[in-house]
């Protein structure tokens, strides 16, 4: 991979217990970085893989307002929870808000190594896929609102005649319009061009809208 | 023979049997002067009574004028003595009246020593002869015949002046509530005057043929003075009956309290004791008793506090008040309470001390099981009040735990290296190290509060007691994201108490101040600590939450038993918490805030000595 190294942002306001975690991940072999808040972690974010491995209970913003903080951000990592004990509402929100793990502070290394690994490859899962999802927004980002129009109507399953009166336009124009969609989005068939709209769900703002429900 | 010559020895064995009896009582006990002066009127009565019967029998010239002369003055006598007698008997008399009395006899009496016609008797100016006078039960008498003497008008003005100065000074007495020796004693004497002088007054004009009836007159003054001295046994009788029945009340008293009762005469350092107090205090029945046999016998630790109510007693004129303790043999210890009061003399010097001494030691051992049972419930409240705490203090826990097992592990990753980062190793240990240390501290806090333990005051600083609470108490207040501040003003002094009870009563009102302060948006979840002087004499220690405030009604209500405004609440956190600190000299109280919320404040006394050193912790 071209990737960079993955980085695992440490936030434990136990300064003794941030660097006894800290030194058992970089002894794993990790690149590891600390931060005694969550302020100062979410001040330093940048665009490197990695994933949070934080304390839930934690003075300030706590380890479940920097995952709902986190899930804003464009580099939206995994967290890892660690938690002196955790109760079951705390938990079952935290993983309702996406949580990779969730472990005790005592929990065994293994666990806690194979969670970060977990969690490392759903970051590169994510990314990939944030990647892909940009390139794709690109690409619909060069239709022009007439062929966004036409668009809708193609994956709506409607005939080219439907459209035209719909849109109040020529038959023929309609289907250069569809020439060009297919050009630019690199289909060549409406089912291929229904997929790919469906994959980047993601992009609904800047799509037509789909109905509710598909 | 006949009645007379009986009679008038009666009469005078009568006045004599009366003057022994008061002369007795007079020599007898001291203050009685007016006794000893009654004696001497009773006995020149005797004297006037013998004299009267030998001038009955006589019928020579040369044998009566010595006799009358003595008379004279057995008269003389017996009314000065009479006036001396009222004068200190009643202590009403007028001054210029009684010595009129005198003045005014010896004025009269002179003219029985007088050479010439003036000189020849104080009664008679001129003598006629002697008549046989026969009476009742053909009883004859001599009677003398004279010319009166002008003169003699002395003796009787000296017996009017007499006669006025009763009569004056039963007045007075009477009016000063005198009145039953006013009545008898002055009318007995008035009497006796009025018809003493009155019958002489008759046979000296020779208005009457009798002879001198000054003794007879005089019984009546003697049923006077008898009435007197019977009621006075009577009263002596009644006195010593009270005495007795009051002083068999007294045994009955302090028997039933199981009273010892002591004396302790200061001047011979002596200590009386009843039965009852010696054994109580371990002392046989004979041995002497002195203030350093007394002190030996205390418990040593208490000598110095009873020597310290002596002093007070003695110096400051307070109560000797004072309990202590008497070890027995076999290892008993006796509770005693001792009450005293001294006796001061003119001076004010104290010259004695009474008192009493009781065994309270029932009433030690109940105060010390009350004491126990109370001991047990804060120690329940205790612990119910660290199982509370239980999630955040295994969450303390958990910490340093977690960092010792990361580290252990993040060693056993090191040493696989080739070649293994020593420093790292050495950095491991040392922070290994240091969080057990952490743990230990937390578990050797969480031992203290759940020992069970008497209160045991000592010299304390606030700082520490709102240190440790801090430590205990931060962990819980970050899970309820409650904003916790604890503030100690700089250089306090530090107070009287004991560490885990104050700690008990700072926890319960922390976390109450937490669950009150929790109710809120977590943004005003407040609860602040701070400790001020409060005066000279007291430190004041306020937690104060942002919650919602107390009813007027809760306010006065929070330190009853069993009151609560919680779901789950006991009510005992509070009303133990105000024991603890009012066995601590303390006040504890809840008062509403200005704005939102409550604020709890207690004080504790300063301590007078200074902080002891503590070792440091092993």
């Amino acid at each position: 991979m071209s990737e960079p190294v993955p980085v695992l942002y440490v936030v434990d306001d136990d300064a003794s217990f941030l660097t006894a975690v800290s030194r058992m991940l970089r002894a794993a072999g990790y690149t590891v970085r600390t931060f005694p808040k969550a302020e100062d972690l979410l001040a330093q974010l940048s665009d490197t893989p990695g994933c949070v491995i934080a304390d839930l209970r934690m003075p300030g913003l706590n380890g479940l307002d920097l995952q709902a903080a986190l899930a804003q951000h464009a580099n939206a990592m995994p967290v890892i929870f660690l938690t002196g004990h955790g109760d079951i509402p705390t938990t079952v929100r935290a993983m309702r808000q996406g949580a990779e793990d969730f472990l005790t502070k005592r929990a065994p290394k293994e666990d806690l190594l194979e969670a970060v690994q977990r969690a490392l490859t759903r970051d590169a899962r994510q990314r990939a896929e944030r990647t892909r999802l940009r390139a794709l927004r690109a690409r619909f980002d060069a239709l022009t609102p007439r062929e966004r129009d036409v668009l809708r109507h193609v994956v709506q399953g409607r005939q080219n005649k439907q459209i035209a009166a719909d849109l109040n336009i020529n038959e023929r124009t309609v289907k250069l319009h569809r020439t060009a969609i297919t050009t630019k989005l690199e289909v060549r068939s409406v089912a291929e061009l229904t997929r790919l709209v469906q994959a980047a769900g993601a992009l609904e703002e800047t799509l037509p809208t789909f109905p509710k429900g598909q | 023979m006949n009645w007379i010559t009986i009679a008038w020895p009666m009469v005078a064995a009568a006045c004599l049997t009366l003057a022994l009896i008061e002369l007795r009582i007079g020599l007898a006990q001291p203050g009685r002067a007016p006794r000893l002066v009654f004696a001497v009127s009773a006995l020149a009565v005797a004297a006037v009574a013998g004299l009267e019967l030998a001038l009955m029998r006589t019928d020579v010239l040369a044998e009566w004028w010595p006799l009358m002369r003595l008379l004279d003055i057995a008269v003389g006598v017996m009314i000065v003595s009479l006036t001396v007698f009222i004068w200190v008997h009643f202590g009403t008399g007028n001054k210029w009246l009684a010595l009129a009395v005198p003045s005014l006899y010896a004025a009269g009496l002179v003219f029985d020593y007088l050479p010439g016609p003036l000189g020849s008797g104080m009664t008679y100016q001129k003598f006629t002869g002697f008549r046989t006078v026969e009476t009742f039960g053909g009883a004859t008498f001599s009677v003398a015949d004279g010319v009166p003497n002008p003169w003699n008008v002395f003796p009787y003005l000296a017996v009017l002046a007499l006669i006025v100065f009763v009569a004056d000074a039963s007045l007075r007495l009477w009016r000063r509530g005198g009145r039953r020796r006013a009545v008898i004693v002055g009318g007995a004497v008035v009497l006796f005057l009025s018809i003493g002088g009155g019958q002489s007054a008759l046979v000296e004009t020779g208005i009457v043929q009798m002879p001198y009836l000054i003794s007879w007159s005089y019984l009546c003054v003697l049923v006077a003075m008898g009435h007197e001295l019977s009621a006075d046994i009577f009263a002596a009788a009644q006195l010593s009956r009270q005495l007795q029945d009051s002083e068999r009340r007294m045994d009955l008293a302090s028997e039933a309290a199981s009273l010892g009762m002591w004396t302790w005469d200061i001047v011979r350092d002596q200590i009386w004791a009843t039965s009852r107090a010696r054994s109580l205090l371990g002392f046989s029945e004979s041995e002497n008793l002195s203030l350093s046999r007394f002190v030996s016998v205390l418990h040593p630790d208490d000598r110095d506090a009873v020597r310290h109510a002596i002093d007070g007693s003695l110096n400051a004129d307070r109560d000797y008040e004072v309990q202590f303790r008497v070890p027995l043999p076999g290892g008993h210890t006796r509770w005693i309470a001792a009450r005293g009061r001294a006796d001061r003399d003119t001076a004010g010097k104290p010259v004695l001390m009474r008192g009493v001494v009781l065994d309270i030691s029932a009433r030690r051992r109940s105060e010390l099981e009350l004491q126990q049972v109370r001991g047990q419930l804060a120690h329940a409240a205790r612990v119910s009040m660290l199982g509370q705490l239980a999630a955040a203090l295994a969450h303390e826990l958990g910490q340093p735990l977690g960092a010792i097992l990361r580290n252990a592990e993040a060693a056993e990753l090191f040493l696989q290296h080739e070649p293994p980062d020593l420093d790292e190793l050495r950095a491991i240990l040392a922070d290994i190290r240091k969080d057990d240390q952490r743990a230990g501290d937390v578990i050797e806090r969480l031992r203290s509060l759940l020992k069970r333990r008497s209160i045991e005051l000592r010299a304390l600083a606030v700082g520490d007691l709102l240190a440790s609470c801090a430590a205990l108490t931060h962990a819980d207040a970050s899970a309820r994201r409650v904003k916790l501040e604890f503030e100690a003003e700089p250089a306090l002094p530090s107070v009287k108490g004991d560490p885990v009870h104050l700690q008990q009563v700072l926890l319960n009102l922390v976390l109450n101040a937490m669950d009150a302060a929790e109710g809120e948006p977590a943004e005003r979840r407040r609860v602040s600590v701070r400790a001020r002087r409060d005066g000279g004499r007291s430190i004041e220690v306020a937690v104060s939450d942002s919650g919602h405030g107390m009813t007027p009604e809760s306010l006065a209500l929070v330190f009853e038993p069993f009151y609560t405004t919680k779901a789950n609440g006991m009510g005992i956190g509070l009303p133990i918490s105000r024991t603890i600190i009012e066995a601590h000299g303390g006040r504890i109280w809840a008062e509403s805030n200005a704005g939102r919320g409550a604020t709890f404040r207690f004080t504790l006394p300063i301590s007078k000595q200074p902080m002891a050193e503590e070792a440091p912790a092993a």
